[in-house]
């Protein structure tokens, strides 16, 4: 053990001083490694964890204000419903960005399938096809709030009842923001795959470590379309 | 017993290769995790999503009784979550390390669901006795 640390610490150099640091970086370093996955799979499945206890923090919240409201609570089919023609259809709106979402999730699954192929045209348009369901998903978002908005809904009152349903913002808000983070992400990648930046590099991995996030942003909004939406 | 002894065969070869590459070389390790799956297994997951997603939005808007229709979109949604973990994110494919430090601590969101379940009722319950609505 003494050994092992002296060696290591010898290998860290001389740059750190202090000997608990030295102690402390050759412990954390010694060539073990509790997952046999690529640093940056393993850093993206952590991320994704802590991730995972933001959201579920935010729909318990929204839970327990929907639990402990004695007024009504807002009917989403009625609010969130859009008119074709004449006739009104139930959370057509969410039904529509639902049916976006889990189609760029199958093509972000596609460019991954690709990306291990080494095929670079198909990854970049796979990326691309992602992005731009993404970026629609956004655009639709953007437009359920402004006529939300517009109808006097606020993350403190609402028209139609309890005033806890402003937690809508706060769910949607954030799911919102990831995918845009999402799509830029997926552009950059997508020039990497185009220009071969990621052949060149071996660094196709990439590609998956993208899709993970991707597919966690789906994954968010399976629950906030079942919990919010549709409870 | 002879998926045991593969596994174990690819992971000392995983080992190998990892003690003969130099730390921090990053870039290398993208290689012998390679997996191909054929690209039908992706498209009848993505198809099966949407079967459930349909199935949910047609439990909402036939008006099923309020404890069935939860229940059947809460099963629903915990189904296509499954489906996109374990095939859309490979997590079916990794190994048994990532995926109990990955899956096992979100469990501990029950508790604060329970709690604030109780808390919420509670609260509740206050309201309508103390300010009578």
């Amino acid at each position: 053990m003494a050994q092992r640390v002296a060696m290591e610490s010898a290998q860290q150099g001389s740059r750190i001083r202090s000997p608990w640091l030295r102690q402390l970086l050759a412990d954390w370093s010694s060539d073990e490694r509790a997952f046999r996955v690529s640093w940056s799979k393993a850093m993206m499945w952590i991320f994704l964890l802590s991730d995972t206890f933001i959201f579920g923090v935010f729909l318990t919240m929204y839970m327990a204000a929907r639990v402990s409201t004695t007024a009504p609570w807002p009917d989403a089919g009625e609010v969130f419903a859009l008119y074709v023609g004449s006739t009104k259809v139930p959370l057509l709106l969410i039904a529509i960005m639902t049916v976006i979402l889990i189609s760029s999730s199958g093509t972000m699954a596609l460019a991954v399938n690709y990306a291990y192929r080494r095929d670079r045209a198909k990854t970049t348009l796979f990326l691309l096809l992602t992005a731009a369901l993404g970026a629609t998903f956004v655009g639709m978002q953007g437009f359920e709030w402004t006529k939300l908005i517009l109808e006097g809904a606020r993350p403190w009152t609402n028209p139609w009842g309890a005033p806890q349903f402003g937690a809508f913002f706060v769910l949607t808000g954030f799911h919102g923001l990831h995918v845009s983070v999402g799509v830029i992400i997926l552009l950059v990648v997508a020039v990497q795959a185009l220009r071969g930046t990621l052949e060149r590099t071996q660094n196709y991995q990439r590609v998956e470590v993208a899709g993970l996030y991707w597919h966690f942003v789906d994954l968010v909004w399976v629950f906030i379309f079942a919990f919010f939406y549709l409870w | 017993m002879a998926e045991t002894e593969r596994a174990e065969a690819q992971a000392q070869a995983q080992t190998v290769a990892g003690a003969a590459k130099s730390s921090g070389d990053v870039l290398a390790e993208d290689h012998g995790e390679v997996q191909f799956h054929p690209i039908g297994v992706y498209l009848r997951v993505w198809a099966l999503l949407f079967v459930l997603s349909a199935l949910s939005y047609l439990v909402d808007i036939f008006e099923v009784q309020v404890v069935l229709k939860r229940f059947l979109i809460a099963a629903f949604a915990f189904l296509k979550a499954g489906l996109i973990v374990a095939i859309f994110m490979h997590m079916k494919f990794e190994r048994l390390s990532l995926i109990y430090a990955i899956l096992l601590p979100p469990l501990l969101m029950l508790a604060l669901v329970g709690f604030l379940t109780a808390e919420g009722e509670y609260v509740a319950w206050l309201r309508q006795v103390v300010f009578g609505r």
